[in-house]
C-alpha cells in the first residue's frame, strides 16, 4: 500500500477472530493510552445452554464469538453531528479525528456513539478515539491493530470493495442496527452469530470494556 | 456512567430561571402595569442568579473548559451548540432585564420581557433536543420534553411565588388590583401545571431496567406526592392558622424541590444507549 486509500475501512472477520486482544494491546501501546482508555475493544458475545430432548437426553447449543471494534469512521457519524465545537471532524477520506485544540470534553459524542468509540481521557480532560493510525496509513503502512493481528481477522481496504462481499452488510449481535450511523466498516459474521436484535446471548466481558 | 451532578444543577437552574421569566410575562399580560416600581428587581435577579449558577455548573461539567468559546461552532447540526448559544442569549437578556429594572422599570420592560420569554422558550427547546438522541432510547421519547417543561413551570412557579411573598413592595402597594393575589395565583398555577406535566411525563416514559434507577424514581415520586399533598392542603384549607400554613408551605417546597432533584438524577441514571 503506497498511498492513503480513498475511503479506508476496517474489515473484521468474526469467524477467524480468537479474541486474543493483541489488536487492543497494540493500539494501546502505539498510542500510549492510559489505563481505562480503549480505542479498540474486543467484545465476547456468548450464550446458549442445555436443550432437553426426548428420553432424558440433553443437547447443548452454546455459542461464543468475538468482535474487535474501534471507531468505524461512519458514513453518517453521529459524533460529528452532535459535537458542539466541531472538534469531531471527518476528512475527505472519511477518517474521523478529534481536534484537540477545540475539544472541551463535554462527552456528548460518547453519549451518542453506539459503538462506544469516543473515549474520555481524565489526564487531558478531552475526548480521544481511533484515528486509523493516520500517521501510519498516510505513510503506506497498516494501522497498529491490523499489523498486530496474528490471525489476519482484522484488515483494512477500500470501503466499497469490502462491501461487495454479501456477508458483511448485515449487523449481527451485539452490533447495533447499521442505519443509526451507517458504519464505514465491514463485519463478517461468525457461523454461529445471532441476528442484530437477538437476545439469545450477552456480552460476556463487560468489565474488560467499561471505563476504568 | 455519566458525571451527571453538574448537569442536574445546570438543567434545573436554567429551567427555574425560564419558569420565573414566564411567570413574570404571565403577570404582565394578565395585569398590565402590575409589574411596577421596585418589584421587578427581585424576580429578575432571582432568575439571573439561577441562570448564572446553572452556567457555572455547566462549565464545571466540561473536562477542558478553556476551549469553551468553540461551543457555538456547530450550530448547523449540534443541539448542544445551539443550547450554548441560546443560554448565552438568555443570560444576556436577563442581564438587560436586571439593568432595566433598576433604571426604567415599566416602559422599557414591556419590550424586554417578551424577549426574555422567547429566549427562555428557545433555551428549553434546545435543551430538550440535546437529549433526543436517536441512539439513546431512554431519553428519546415524549416524556423528555414534558418532563423538562414541567420542571421549568414547577420550579419557576415556586421561586416566583417565594419572591412575590417576600417582597415588601407587594404588601405596600397602593394599586387597586390585588397584586399580591395575582402573583400568588400565577405562581401556584405554574406549579400546578408543571405538576400535571410531570405526571404526564411519567405515564409516557418507558420503564427502566436497573434497580437503582427504579429506586430513584420511586423516591422522587414519593417526595413529589408529599409536596403535592402539602400544596393541596395549603390551597384547600385557607382557614387554618398561619403557623400551619407555614408548615404546609415548607413541606410543599421541600417535597417538590427534593422530588425534582431526585427525579433529575434518575433521568441521568436511567441512560441507556443502543449498541455496545
Amino acid at each position: 500500500m503506497g498511498q492513503l486509500l480513498k475511503r479506508p475501512a476496517f474489515c473484521m472477520d468474526s469467524q477467524i477472530c480468537t479474541g486474543c486482544k493483541t489488536c487492543m494491546v497494540a493500539c494501546k501501546d502505539k498510542n500510549d493510552l492510559p489505563a481505562g482508555v480503549r480505542w479498540r475493544r474486543v467484545v465476547e458475545y456468548s450464550g446458549g445452554g442445555w436443550l432437553p430432548l426426548p428420553g432424558s437426553v440433553f443437547r447443548q447449543d452454546v455459542f461464543a464469538y468475538y468482535l474487535s471494534v474501534s471507531c468505524n469512521h461512519c458514513t453518517e457519524p453521529i459524533c460529528v453531528e452532535v459535537c458542539p465545537t466541531t472538534a469531531m471532524n471527518q476528512d475527505e477520506n472519511g477518517v474521523i479525528r478529534v481536534d484537540q485544540a477545540k475539544c472541551v470534553g463535554c462527552k456528548y459524542c460518547q453519549w451518542a456513539c453506539p459503538y462506544d468509540a469516543p473515549q474520555y481521557r481524565t489526564d487531558t480532560g478531552q475526548m480521544s478515539k481511533c484515528d486509523f493510525c493516520y500517521d501510519e496509513i498516510t505513510a503506506g503502512n497498516d494501522p497498529a491493530c491490523v499489523a498486530a493481528c496474528p490471525t489476519r481477522a482484522l484488515s483494512i481496504g477500500e470501503l466499497d470493495e469490502l462491501q461487495k462481499c454479501a456477508d458483511g452488510r448485515h449487523p449481527f449481535a451485539p452490533l447495533p442496527d447499521h442505519t443509526y450511523t451507517v458504519p464505514g466498516a465491514v463485519f463478517k459474521p461468525h457461523r454461529l452469530s445471532k441476528p442484530g436484535e437477538s437476545k439469545a446471548g450477552a456480552i460476556a466481558n463487560p468489565e474488560e470494556n467499561k471505563d476504568a | 456512567m455519566l458525571s451527571h451532578w453538574s448537569l442536574v444543577a445546570f438543567t434545573l437552574l436554567i429551567q427555574s430561571a425560564a419558569g420565573i421569566v414566564w411567570c413574570m410575562q404571565a403577570a404582565s399580560i394578565s395585569c398590565p402595569g402590575a409589574l411596577s416600581g421596585g418589584y421587578l428587581g427581585y424576580p429578575v435577579f432571582a432568575a439571573l442568579t439561577a441562570a448564572l449558577a446553572g452556567l457555572a455548573a455547566a462549565i464545571g461539567h466540561l473536562g477542558y473548559p478553556w476551549a469553551g468559546f468553540h461551543a457555538i461552532r456547530n450550530l448547523k447540526s449540534s443541539w448542544l451548540s445551539r443550547e450554548s448559544a441560546t443560554v448565552s442569549i438568555f443570560i444576556g437578556v436577563l442581564a438587560l432585564m436586571a439593568a432595566v429594572s433598576l433604571i426604567h422599570p415599566v416602559s422599557v420592560m414591556d419590550y424586554v420581557l417578551p424577549m426574555g420569554s422567547l429566549a427562555a422558550g428557545a433555551v428549553l427547546y434546545c435543551m430538550v433536543n440535546v437529549y433526543r438522541l436517536r441512539t439513546v432510547p431512554s431519553w428519546n421519547h415524549a416524556g423528555t420534553p414534558l418532563n423538562y417543561l414541567g420542571s421549568a413551570l414547577l420550579l419557576g412557579g415556586l421561586l416566583f411565588t417565594l419572591v412575590s411573598y417576600n417582597h415588601p413592595h407587594v404588601f405596600n402597594t397602593s394599586a387597586t388590583v390585588p397584586v399580591k393575589h395575582l402573583y400568588r395565583n400565577i405562581g401556584v398555577f405554574a406549579i400546578v401545571v408543571g405538576y400535571v406535566l410531570k405526571i404526564a411525563a411519567s405515564v409516557v416514559t418507558p420503564p427502566t431496567n436497573s434497580d437503582l434507577a427504579r429506586g430513584l424514581k420511586t423516591s422522587a415520586t414519593l417526595a413529589q406526592v408529599l409536596g403535592g399533598v402539602a400544596l393541596l392542603a395549603l390551597l384547600g384549607l385557607p382557614e387554618v392558622s398561619v403557623n400551619l400554613q407555614r408548615v404546609f408551605s415548607l413541606l410543599a417546597m421541600a417535597g417538590l424541590v427534593t422530588g425534582e432533584i431526585i427525579h433529575r438524577i434518575w433521568f441521568y441514571t436511567a441512560y441507556y444507549r443502543v449498541g455496545l
